[in-house]
C-alpha cells in the first residue's frame, strides 16, 4: 500500500475520516431512534433521537472544506446523495422536533402536542425523513465508484439495519429508564436477537462478496480482517458489537422478563452502539482506491 | 460542438513529468495538488524488467460521475465537454473524490508554501485562486483555449505524447493517432466514456 500519487499501488482513500463516521452513526441512529419512538409513542426517545441526528448533521457540517457554503447543498436534488441527505436531515430534524418537544415539561404549554393532528403528522413526515436519513448515508458510500469496499447494494441495508440496532441499542440503554412502562422488554430482546442475527449474516456475505472483486476490494477486505484495521473491525465490530451482545441478549430472553433482563439489556446496548460507531469507522477507513492498468 | 478531448501515446511517454511541471506552472496549483501527473511502475522480471510510464489527468468523461455526485452543482459540464468546478460553490464534501474512478481530484484545507515561512511571490499570485477547502481538478487549461492557445502540458511534452483536439471531427490530430493503434479508456468499464484515449 501506498500514499504515493505517483504509482498504481493501492493507496488508502484518506478524505473522509471519523468526523464521517461519527456524523453517519449519529445520523443513522438517531433516525433510527425516533421512527421506533414514533410507532411506540415514546415521544421522550423521540426527542433524544432528534438531538442525535442534528449532532450528526453537526459532524458532517464540520467536516466540510467550506461549512460557510451549506445552504447550497440543496441544489441538487436529481442526482446527489448528499443534498439529499442535507434535505432528509433538515426535514426530520424540523418536523422531528415540531413532533417531540411538547415531551419537554418547558414545551407542554405548546398548542399541540404528539395526539393532535398537528403533532401526528409532523411525526409522520419525520418518520418518512428519517427513513431516508438512515438509508443516504449507505447509498452516498454506494455510489462512490472509486472505492470498491464501498460500492455495493450491501451498504445502505446494513447501514439501515444498524440504525434500527443502534435505536433499540438506546431505547434498551435509556428507555428502560425513562420510560419504563411504555417498553415491552421481551419484545425488546426479541428485536434485539433478529437484528443482530441478520446483521452477522449480512456482514458475512458482503466481505465475502466484496472479496471475489477487484484488487483494491481484496485489498480493503484485508485491511478490516488481517490488517491495520483488524483489531477495531473484528474485536470491536464484530466481537464486542455483535456477537457478545447477542450471547447477552440469548441470556436476558431465557431470564424472561425478570429484574435481571434490564441491566444485561443495557450492557448489550451499549456494546452494540460501540460496535454501530466502529462498523462506520472501520468501512470508511478501510477503503482503498481502484487501480486500473496494472 | 466539438467534443475536446486528449490522446495520450504510450509509446512517446518517456516519463519527464514536463507536462506535471508545465501544469503547475500555468495554473499555480498548491503544495500537493498534481492535475496532470505521470505515473510509472516496473514490470517483468530482471533482467527484461522495462518502467511504464502512464501519465494521468482528469478524464472529462462525457458521463461525469463527479458532476452527479455534487451536491452544490459546483461541478459542471461546458457544452464541449470540459468538466470545470466552481469554487465559489464548492462546499468541499469531497463526494466527488469518492465518485471519480481515476483518482483525478485533489482538496486541500489550507494552501501549504513550498518554502516554509513565507510564500513565493509566484504562489502569493496564484494561491488567492483557489480558496482554501475546495476540491480542484484538471480544467484542460479551458482558458488558454478560450484564447485560442493549446493546453500547457501539451505544448510542453517534447515528445508530443500528448495529443489535443476535437474527438468529434474524425480527421483532427487525435482521432488520426488513433488510427491503427491500438485505443483504450482508461477503466472504461465505469461507464464514464472519457475523453482522455491511450493508444499503445
Amino acid at each position: 500500500m501506498t500514499t504515493d500519487e505517483f504509482t498504481l499501488e493501492l493507496r488508502l482513500q484518506r478524505e473522509w475520516e471519523w468526523l464521517i463516521a461519527i456524523g453517519f452513526f449519529l445520523a443513522g441512529v438517531g433516525a433510527g431512534l425516533f421512527v421506533i419512538s414514533f410507532f411506540l409513542s415514546l415521544n421522550t426517545m423521540a426527542l433524544i433521537g432528534v438531538i442525535l441526528g442534528a449532532s450528526g448533521g453537526l459532524a458532517l457540517f464540520f467536516d466540510l472544506g467550506r461549512p460557510e457554503n451549506i445552504w447550497r447543498a440543496f441544489a441538487h436534488l436529481r442526482t446527489s446523495w448528499i443534498s439529499w441527505g442535507i434535505t432528509l436531515l433538515t426535514v426530520f430534524l424540523i418536523t422531528g422536533l415540531f413532533y417531540a418537544l411538547p415531551a419537554l415539561s418547558w414545551f407542554s404549554t405548546l398548542p399541540w402536542s404528539p395526539e393532535t393532528n398537528f403533532g401526528r403528522i409532523s411525526g409522520l413526515i419525520a418518520t418518512t425523513a428519517a427513513f431516508g436519513v438512515m438509508g443516504y448515508t449507505g447509498f452516498v458510500l454506494a455510489y462512490s465508484r472509486a472505492i470498491a469496499l464501498w460500492n455495493t447494494t450491501l451498504l445502505p441495508v446494513l447501514f439501515i439495519l444498524y440504525s434500527f440496532m443502534g435505536a433499540l441499542g438506546i431505547i434498551s440503554a435509556m428507555g428502560l429508564v425513562i420510560d419504563r412502562a411504555k417498553i415491552d422488554l421481551r419484545l425488546l430482546q426479541i428485536g434485539e436477537i433478529v437484528l443482530i442475527g441478520i446483521s452477522l449474516v449480512i456482514i458475512a456475505v458482503y466481505l465475502v462478496t466484496i472479496s471475489y472483486s477487484t484488487l483494491a476490494a481484496r485489498e480493503s477486505v484485508r485491511v478490516l480482517v488481517r490488517g491495520e484495521l483488524a483489531k477495531v473491525f473484528i474485536g470491536g465490530t464484530l466481537v464486542i458489537g455483535l456477537v457478545v451482545p447477542l450471547v447477552i441478549a440469548i441470556v436476558a430472553y431465557n431470564n424472561g422478563t425478570d429484574t435481571n433482563s434490564a441491566p444485561l439489556l443495557i450492557v448489550a446496548s451499549i456494546l452494540e452502539l460501540t460496535g454501530g460507531f466502529l462498523l462506520r469507522y472501520s468501512l470508511v477507513r478501510a477503503g482503498v482506491y481502484q487501480v486500473g492498468y496494472k | 460542438m466539438a467534443r475536446l478531448g486528449m490522446v495520450l501515446d504510450l509509446k512517446r511517454c518517456i516519463g519527464c513529468n514536463g507536462c506535471t511541471i508545465a501544469c503547475k506552472a500555468e495554473n499555480a496549483t498548491p503544495h500537493g495538488v498534481f492535475w496532470a501527473r505521470v505515473l510509472e511502475w516496473e514490470e517483468g522480471k530482471f533482467p527484461t524488467t522495462h518502467r511504464v510510464y502512464f501519465p494521468m489527468m482528469c478524464n472529462h468523461c462525457q458521463d461525469p460521475p463527479c458532476l452527479k455526485a455534487c451536491p452544490t452543482k459546483a461541478t459542471s459540464q461546458r457544452p464541449d465537454g470540459i468538466v470545470l468546478v466552481d469554487y465559489n460553490k464548492c462546499i468541499g464534501c469531497r463526494a466527488c473524490m469518492m465518485a471519480c474512478p481515476y483518482q483525478a481530484r485533489f482538496f486541500r484545507r489550507d494552501s501549504i508554501t513550498y518554502f516554509p515561512g513565507t510564500l513565493t511571490p509566484y504562489e502569493s499570485a496564484g494561491y488567492p485562486k483557489f480558496p482554501k477547502g475546495v476540491v480542484t481538478k484538471c480544467t484542460l487549461c479551458a482558458h488558454r483555449l478560450d484564447q485560442g492557445l493549446e493546453p500547457a502540458c501539451v505544448q510542453t511534452c517534447m515528445t508530443k505524447a500528448r495529443i489535443f483536439g476535437d474527438l468529434d471531427d474524425p480527421e483532427s490530430e487525435p482521432r488520426r493517432a488513433m488510427r491503427n493503434r491500438h485505443s483504450f479508456q482508461f477503466r472504461a468499464e465505469m461507464g464514464t466514456n472519457p475523453s482522455v484515449y491511450y493508444i499503445a
